[in-house]
C-alpha cells in the first residue's frame, strides 16, 4: 500500500462511523449539487430560487425518510403514494381560513398520517403478514379513500398557508420543516425506542430473545412514518393550493428510489434519514440536471434509469466486498 | 481492514466519476446554452445566413433574429399516448415553420408522466430558465393554479389548451365543450333514431370532470326527447374490456334501439358486442379512433351507422399559433372554446382507409382560414 492510500485511509479512519457509512452518499450528493448548481446557475444569482426549489425537493425528502423508517424495520411501503394522496384530501377538507383553521387542518393531516401508520402497522404486525403485501393492498383502500375524500382535485387551502410556504423569508420553511423532523429524528433515535427500530430490522428474531418488544416497536415505527408523509402532504398542499386524489402516484417508487440512493437497505437495520433527505436531492438533482440539459424526454428517462442503476449498484458492490457490514 | 477501504474507495471513486462524466456531458452541451438552444442557433445562424446573401446585408439579419426569437416551452402530463404523439407532431411542424423565419429561438418539451407534482417543478424551472411562453396541457384542473399564476405575474405568457386549468390568471385556455360532446352525439343519435326508440346512455367513469361533462351534455338533448326511452345510463372507465362487461348484461335483457356511446372505446366495445351477439345493426355514435372507424367503415355496407367526433389534435398548434400572437402583443380571447370536428356516414370516406395504426386519431388538417377564426377575439 502506498503513501496516498494510506493517507485516505487514515481520513476515513478519522471520520465518525456513522458519516464513514454515507461517504458514498455524501461523495454522490457533493457531485449533483455541483452539476445541479452549473445546470441552474440562477441559484447562484437570485436567492428568492431557493423557495420554489425548496418545495420541489421537500415533498420526496419527507417520503424518503417515510419509507426510510418502514426499511430501517426491514420491511417496504408500497401504499406511500395512494396514502400521500389521502394526506393531501384530508388536509384539503380539514383547512379552514384563518389561523384556528389552518392550525387545526395541519394538526388532523398530521394525526391521520399517524392513523395510517398505526392501521398498516397492527396489521403487518399482529396479521403476521408481509410489509409488502399488506402495504400493497393499503395501497388500493388509500387510492379509495382519497377518492370518497375528494372525488378530484379541490377542496380549500387557506391562501394564507400556501402564502406562508411560499413567503420568502430567510430560510425556506419546507427547509425548516425538514431539519425540525431530522432533529425529532436524532432523539428518537437515541432513546431505546430508536435502538429497538434498528435491532429488530437487523435481526428480529434476536431482538424478540433479548426482551425487546418487537411488534410495539414496528408498529411505532409505522406511524412515524405516518408522520412524516402527512408532513409530505402537507407542503405539497401548500405547493399546490388544493387535495388531489392521484397527486401522490408518483412518490411510491420515487421514495424507495431515494431511500436506496441514501444508504438504506432492503434487509432492515441500515440506514440514516439524513441519507434519505440526501438520497431525494440526488434523485430530484438527476431529473433537475437531466432537464436543463435539453436532452429529449424520452432519452431523460433511460438516462435517469443508467444513473439510478449505476449509483445504487456501486453502492451494493461495495457493500458486499465489505461483508455486509453497513452500507 | 486497509485491502478492505482500498476496494470500498475505489468504488466510491467509480460513482463518482460515473457521476461526474454525465455532470460533464451535461455540462457541456448544457451550461450557458442548452442543446435546443445550441441547435436552434446554428438553425438561424444558417437561416441569417441565407437571408444575408440574398439581400446582401451582412450583419442585420442575423442580429434581428437572434433577439427577436422567442423561448417556448411545451408542459405536457402525458407524451406517450398516440393523441399525444399525434398532437406533438402537429405541433413540432408549426414551431419548426416559426424557427425558420426566426420567430421562435428555442422550443423544448417537458413530459410530467402523469406526475402532476413533476409538472410543477417542470414548470418552476421553465419560470426560472426565462420562458417567453409556456404551452400547458394540465394534469390537475386545480393543483396547477399556483403555478401558473406564478407564471402569469411574472410576466410569462401561460397558454392551455385540451386539458384545461381552472383558475382565471391563466392567459389563455383553448378547448372544446364536454357538454358540447354529448349533445352532438345525443343529436345525432336522436335524429337517427327518428326521436324514438330504446336507448343506452353509455358513459365514462362517474366523478370525472370529462365524462360528466359530456353525459350532462347528452342528457340535455335526450331528456327533450320524451319518446326516447332511456333503458339505462352506465358508466365504465375508457377501455374496451372493462366496457363490454357491463354493457352485456343490458344488452342481453333489452331490446336496445341505439346506443348513445361517449367515448371511443365505449363505442368499439359497444359495436363489438352488437356483433358478437349477432344483433341486428343498431345505430352507436362514437370517437375518431381510428379502430373504431375500420369497423365502422366494413359495416357500412352492412347498414351501420355511425358518428364520430374529435377532440382535435391541433389544438396544440392553435396554443402555439396564440402564444405568438400573444407575444406580439395582438388581442386575444381568454378563452376560446372551439366546435368540435365530426365524422358521419357521408364523409366517413375521406378518413378510411388509411396507413395509420388502430391507436390513431384521424383528423382533418387546420387551414389557416381556420386558425384565424378560431383565435380572432370575440370570435
Amino acid at each position: 500500500m502506498n503513501e496516498h492510500t494510506k493517507s485516505i485511509a487514515s481520513l476515513t479512519d478519522r471520520l465518525p462511523n456513522q458519516h464513514k457509512k454515507l461517504l458514498s452518499v455524501y461523495i454522490t450528493f457533493c457531485v449533483f449539487l455541483i452539476a445541479e448548481l452549473i445546470m441552474d446557475p440562477l441559484i447562484l444569482k437570485s436567492y428568492s430560487r431557493m423557495w420554489p426549489l425548496s418545495l420541489q425537493f421537500a415533498p420526496l425528502m419527507l417520503c424518503a425518510m417515510s419509507q426510510g423508517c418502514i426499511m430501517l424495520v426491514g420491511g417496504i411501503n408500497l401504499s406511500l403514494g395512494a396514502s400521500l394522496s389521502l394526506a393531501t384530501t384530508i388536509a384539503a377538507v380539514t383547512m379552514f381560513e384563518g389561523a384556528g383553521g389552518t392550525v387545526g387542518g395541519i394538526v388532523a393531516t398530521l394525526v391521520s398520517g399517524m392513523a395510517i401508520g398505526l392501521v398498516m402497522g397492527t396489521v403487518v404486525t399482529f396479521g403476521r403478514l408481509p410489509d409488502i403485501i399488506v402495504t400493497l393492498a393499503f395501497s388500493y383502500i388509500w387510492n379509495g379513500a382519497a377518492l370518497l375524500v375528494l372525488s378530484k382535485p379541490g377542496g380549500h387551502i387557506p391562501s394564507a398557508y400556501s402564502g406562508f410556504l411560499q413567503s420568502q423569508g430567510v430560510v425556506p420553511f419546507a427547509i425548516i420543516m425538514i431539519l425540525l423532523l431530522l432533529v425529532f429524528w436524532k432523539i428518537i433515535k437515541n432513546t431505546r425506542l430508536g435502538i429497538n427500530i434498528y435491532a429488530i430490522g437487523g435481526n428480529a428474531k434476536a431482538s424478540f430473545e433479548s426482551g425487546i418488544h418487537v411488534r410495539l416497536t414496528k408498529i411505532l415505527a409505522y406511524i412515524i412514518s405516518g408522520l412524516f408523509m402527512s408532513g409530505a402532504a402537507l407542503v405539497l398542499v401548500g405547493q399546490t393550493g388544493c387535495g388531489d386524489p392521484t397527486i401522490g402516484n408518483a412518490y411510491g417508487t420515487k421514495s424507495i428510489a431515494a431511500a436506496i440512493l441514501g444508504g438504506f437497505s432492503f434487509s432492515g437495520g441500515i440506514g440514516q434519514m439524513k441519507g434519505a433527505v440526501l438520497g431525494a436531492f440526488i434523485y430530484i438533482a438527476i431529473e433537475n440536471v437531466l432537464f436543463f440539459s435539453g436532452f429529449s424526454s424520452f432519452y431523460q428517462y433511460i438516462i435517469q434509469g443508467a444513473i439510478l442503476i449505476a449509483a445504487i449498484g456501486l453502492k451494493v458492490v461495495s457493500y458486499y466486498r465489505r461483508g455486509g457490514e453497513g452500507a | 481492514m486497509r485491502k478492505i477501504t482500498r476496494k470500498w474507495f475505489g468504488s466510491m471513486m467509480a460513482v463518482c466519476l460515473a457521476a461526474s462524466s454525465l455532470a460533464a456531458c451535461g455540462g457541456s452541451s448544457g451550461g450557458a446554452a442548452s442543446t435546443t438552444a445550441a441547435q436552434a442557433e446554428t438553425t438561424t445562424a444558417a437561416q441569417a445566413a441565407t437571408t444575408a446573401a440574398e439581400s446582401k446585408a451582412e450583419e442585420e439579419p442575423k442580429s434581428d433574429s437572434k433577439e427577436g426569437g422567442y423561448k417556448i416551452g411545451w408542459s405536457t402530463i402525458y407524451l406517450t399516448p398516440s393523441w399525444m404523439q399525434e398532437t406533438s407532431g402537429l405541433m413540432d411542424a408549426c414551431i419548426e415553420k416559426y424557427k425558420a423565419d426566426g420567430v421562435i429561438s428555442e422550443y423544448s418539451i417537458a413530459n410530467a408522466d402523469g406526475d402532476t407534482s413533476a409538472q410543477i417543478s417542470q414548470i418552476e424551472n421553465m419560470i426560472a430558465e426565462g420562458y417567453d411562453a409556456i404551452i400547458l396541457d394540465a394534469g390537475s384542473s386545480d393543483a396547477l393554479n399556483q403555478v401558473v399564476e406564478k407564471a402569469t405575474s411574472q410576466g410569462v405568457v401561460v397558454v392551455n389548451f385540451d386539458s384545461l386549468v381552472t383558475t382565471d390568471k391563466v392567459t389563455c385556455r383553448i378547448g372544446t365543450s364536454d357538454a358540447e360532446y354529448g349533445r352532438l352525439c345525443a343529436q345525432w343519435l336522436v335524429d337517427t333514431l327518428g326521436g324514438k326508440g330504446n336507448i343506452i346512455v353509455f358513459s365514462g367513469p362517474a366523478g370525472v370532470a370529462v365524462s360528466d361533462g359530456r353525459e350532462s351534455g347528452a342528457m340535455e338533448i335526450l331528456e327533450q326527447n320524451p319518446d326516447i326511452n332511456i333503458i339505462t345510463t352506465l358508466h365504465s372507465e375508457y377501455n374496451s374490456a372493462p366496457a363490454m362487461e357491463v354493457l352485456n348484461p343490458v344488452l342481453d335483457a333489452n331490446e336496445v334501439d341505439g346506443i348513445c356511446a361517449l367515448g371511443g372505446s365505449l363505442a368499439s366495445a359497444s359495436l363489438t358486442a352488437v356483433l358478437d351477439k349477432g344483433l341486428d345493426m343498431i345505430p352507436i355514435c362514437g370517437e375518431n379512433y381510428n379502430g373504431f372507424l375500420r369497423q365502422w367503415s366494413d359495416l357500412v355496407d352492412d347498414g351501420f351507422e355511425s358518428f364520430a367526433v374529435c377532440q382535435p389534435n391541433w389544438l396544440g398548434v392553435l396554443a402555439v399559433e396564440q402564444s405568438i400572437r400573444i407575444l406580439n402583443g395582438e388581442d386575444y380571447d381568454q378563452d376560446v372554446v372551439v366546435p368540435i370536428p365530426a365524422i358521419d356516414n357521408n364523409n366517413l370516406s375521406e378518413f378510411v382507409p388509411n396507413d395509420y395504426s388502430d391507436d390513431w386519431y384521424p383528423i382533418a388538417d387546420i387551414t389557416e382560414d381556420q386558425i384565424q377564426k378560431y383565435l380572432t377575439p370575440g370570435a
